[in-house]
């Protein structure tokens, strides 16, 4: 063995060694970022999701002249009539010998809120935000679980907030009542729970929050409200968007 | 003394002699080896940490997504309430720490009616244009609109966000109010 072959031998045996070293290295780097960001991933996606599914059924929201509703909301939930157009499987034409289609409703009232429940030391805990449907819009009776379907659409956020914008105050508000739209409503989510000694106002932990333009909102027109959609959007509708908020 | 060949001598011998390899071609085909056998090793390497680098890449970039997103939404949202006018403007900065790298800017552009004998209205094509400036990301959201449809802006004297200022929580990643601090 000469000299030379054991330098070679010995600089491929530690540029081995470095090269092993480097990459196991960077591959720990890499799967400790991951891991910082994984959690991040996965709440970005629900975030995304969220506030993707918000924004279209606000966008579809409308007022329900026979129920007098439109959207009811508070600082931390929300409900509103929405509409959706049915499956394609509505409209397949079936003939006597197969099972019926099963029904879809076209308006719904859609709900956000918040899922609580005790975790095994018996203490409240927050789950995370959950969608609410109900189908069947002139049931007399509204019960959890029969007529109102409840799904935990998001355990990653455990703070949601909502504010209604009132565009004849052209102010926020934390509570809409009655029975038209706000002109647009804001969105906030955290995944941090609300400390209990706190006001959504004062959350402290970080935020996502999107402001979501309502077409269906009521409206100053002229002095005259004007809730678009109904009656050709002109003139039509009654009272003042968003009084006595 | 004269050098023969060995397979000559052992051919006069009348003997097959087995001839035993030289350990200098043995040594080059080992050496041939290592060498393989590193740049495989170098090559999967570099395959495998191109593949981490692009899936750390992507989740950094579906946080850059969501975030352009929502402010991309608001942003048109304001313009529908009436709160930014759609008219041309920007990129301009947002403020706030967490959106130093932000900009947005608003784009319009008219279309005039072809057939004048339609009773359509004239249409506004409001494109808003957020920018983040440390990736180079850039997200789009337009949407047509008429000027009968553009909410009506609050009086004088009432500020569009002064209802949310009350409720921004003091710094973090987005606000309880407002996500972008600037405005026109």
């Amino acid at each position: 063995m000469t000299l030379l072959e054991v330098t070679l031998a010995v600089s491929l045996t530690v540029g081995l060694m470095a090269a092993a070293m480097a990459f196991y290295q960077h591959v720990v780097d890499v799967r400790e970022s991951f891991r910082s960001q994984l959690g991040t991933v996965q709440i970005t996606n629900a975030r995304r999701q969220i506030m993707d599914r918000i924004t279209d059924e606000l966008r579809m929201a409308m007022t329900n002249p026979f129920l007098q509703m439109g959207l009811s909301g508070s600082a931390m939930d929300v409900s509103f009539v929405t509409t959706s157009l049915p499956g394609a499987s509505v409209w397949a034409t079936a003939n006597f010998t197969e099972r019926p289609v099963t029904p879809e409703a076209d308006l719904r009232i859609v709900g956000y809120r918040l899922r609580y429940g005790e975790n095994e030391a018996g203490e409240e805990v927050v789950f995370g935000v959950e969608r609410t449907v109900q189908t069947l819009l002139t049931a007399e009776v509204v019960e959890e679980g029969v007529t109102v379907r409840g799904s935990l659409i998001a355990p990653e956020f455990r703070f949601i907030a909502f504010l209604y914008w009132d565009n004849e105050a052209g102010e926020w508000f934390d509570t809409w009542e009655g029975g038209d739209l706000p002109l647009a409503v804001q969105v906030i989510l955290g995944a941090e729970p609300l400390p209990e000694d706190l006001e959504p106002a004062d959350y402290p932990y970080p935020t996502f929050s999107r402001i979501i333009y309502v077409p269906g909102g009521v409206r100053a027109f002229g002095g005259t409200t004007v809730i678009r959609g109904l009656g050709g959007g002109g003139g039509g509708g009654g009272g003042s968007g968003g009084g006595g908020r | 003394m004269t050098c023969r060949p060995r397979r000559a001598r052992a051919a006069s011998d009348g003997r097959r002699r087995r001839v035993p390899p030289r350990r200098g071609s043995a040594r080059a085909v080992v050496l041939l080896e290592v060498v393989l056998s590193l740049s495989l090793f170098f090559g999967a390497a570099m395959v495998i940490l191109s593949g981490l680098n692009s899936a750390l890449r992507t989740a950094q970039r579906v946080q850059v997504e969501a975030e352009a997103a929502d402010l991309a939404v608001s942003m048109l949202s304001e313009i529908q309430m009436g709160l930014v006018p759609p008219k041309d403007d920007g990129p301009n900065p947002y403020e706030g720490e967490y959106l130093r790298d932000w900009t947005w800017e608003i784009v319009t552009e008219t279309y005039d009616e072809p057939n004048p004998e339609l009773p359509l209205p004239e249409f506004l094509r409001v494109e808003v244009v957020i920018r983040n400036e440390a990736t180079g990301y850039v997200y789009r959201i337009s949407e047509l609109m008429t000027e009968e449809l553009l909410s009506q802006p609050p009086e004088e004297g009432q500020e569009g966000m002064e209802g949310m200022e009350d409720v921004q929580s003091p710094e973090g990643p987005g606000s309880f109010g407002p996500a972008r601090g600037g405005g026109p």
